[in-house]
């Protein structure tokens, strides 16, 4: 057999197992990073404003301590209570308001979104698309 | 004996690296997208195949009726691999390398440098290869030869 040959039949060999594993994982397929969900913002946008935004780390103390976006304050769901006068301290009128948590899979900065839009009744705050993932 | 452990060595990456990719493809698709070299559903179909291909090409390495194009394909893919890291290195990308899956930003020269070495192997077992393909040496021509016609070398043909 040919080397070619022998090449075409490893590329076929490799396909068996690759449909399988691609059957089991489709949620892969519709993980798209670039496809925003609705409150989300990417972080070319956020560059793209005039003003940069009052950034919200949303991790726990430990992460936020490990590494953080400048200026960022910390305001988790865990100590809520505790930490939402000191943002409201920060926060300006007008101000735009971005929440980011670990990556596309945590969940922690849509829920803080949601509570500053609901219960504090701010109107601008978005969730970083990809988190502090992106942000590295 | 230094081609066995070459052999050694270039099936254990590529059969590691390829089994901790296929075992996470959702995180390799990341790390692919993050070459900014393709769109999602490319990455995706990369993340899937790619590890397989490794697997596969790794442990035919080992087949002697499939050993050459093995190493075809594995060169293929390392210089593919090469031209990656050097264009994310060139466009200052920090990103993981996605070489075993894992995380943690690239490493440029020491992703670049195993690249080489893996590529130098590979070229290298594939040339003896060759060399033991060739068959022996006609045996040397006696004094009423001399007059015959030489035939032509297979490989000037």
């Amino acid at each position: 057999m040919t080397p070619l040959r022998q090449a075409a039949l490893l590329c076929a060999l490799a396909l068996l197992p690759t449909l399988v594993s691609a059957a089991w994982h489709r949620g892969v397929w519709a993980d798209d990073p670039a496809r925003l969900q609705p409150g989300e913002v990417s972080l070319d946008a956020v560059k793209s404003w005039p003003e940069p935004p009052l950034w919200v780390d949303a991790r726990p103390r430990a992460a936020f301590e490990a590494g953080h976006v400048p200026e960022a304050v910390l305001l988790n769901e865990d100590e809520w209570a505790a930490l939402l006068p000191g943002f409201l301290a920060r926060w300006q009128p007008g101000a735009r308001v971005v929440v980011y948590c670990d990556s596309v899979e945590c969940d922690a900065s849509a829920s803080v979104a949601r509570r500053l839009r609901e219960e504090a009744g701010l109107p601008d705050v978005f969730v970083l698309h990809g988190g502090w993932e992106a942000l590295r | 004996m230094i081609q066995h452990i070459l052999r050694l060595a270039l099936a254990g990456v590529f059969l590691t690296a390829g089994a901790l990719k296929a075992w996470e493809p959702a995180r390799f698709a990341l790390d692919v997208h993050h070459y900014q070299l393709l769109p999602w559903a490319l990455s995706a179909a990369v993340a899937f195949y790619l590890p397989w291909l490794e697997i596969v090409c790794g442990a035919a390495l080992f087949v002697r009726k499939a050993e050459r194009g093995a190493f075809g394909i594995i060169m293929i893919l390392l210089t593919a691999f090469l031209a990656a890291l050097l264009s994310a290195w060139s466009r200052g990308l920090d990103i993981s390398c996605g070489c075993f899956g894992g995380s943690g930003s690239a490493n440029y020269p020491l992703a670049i440098t195993l690249d080489l070495a893996l590529l130098a192997a590979a070229a290298f077992l594939f040339r003896s290869l060759n060399r033991e393909a060739k068959p022996a040496p006609a045996p040397p021509a006696d004094a009423h030869a001399d007059a015959a016609p030489t035939p032509p070398h297979p490989d000037r043909d």
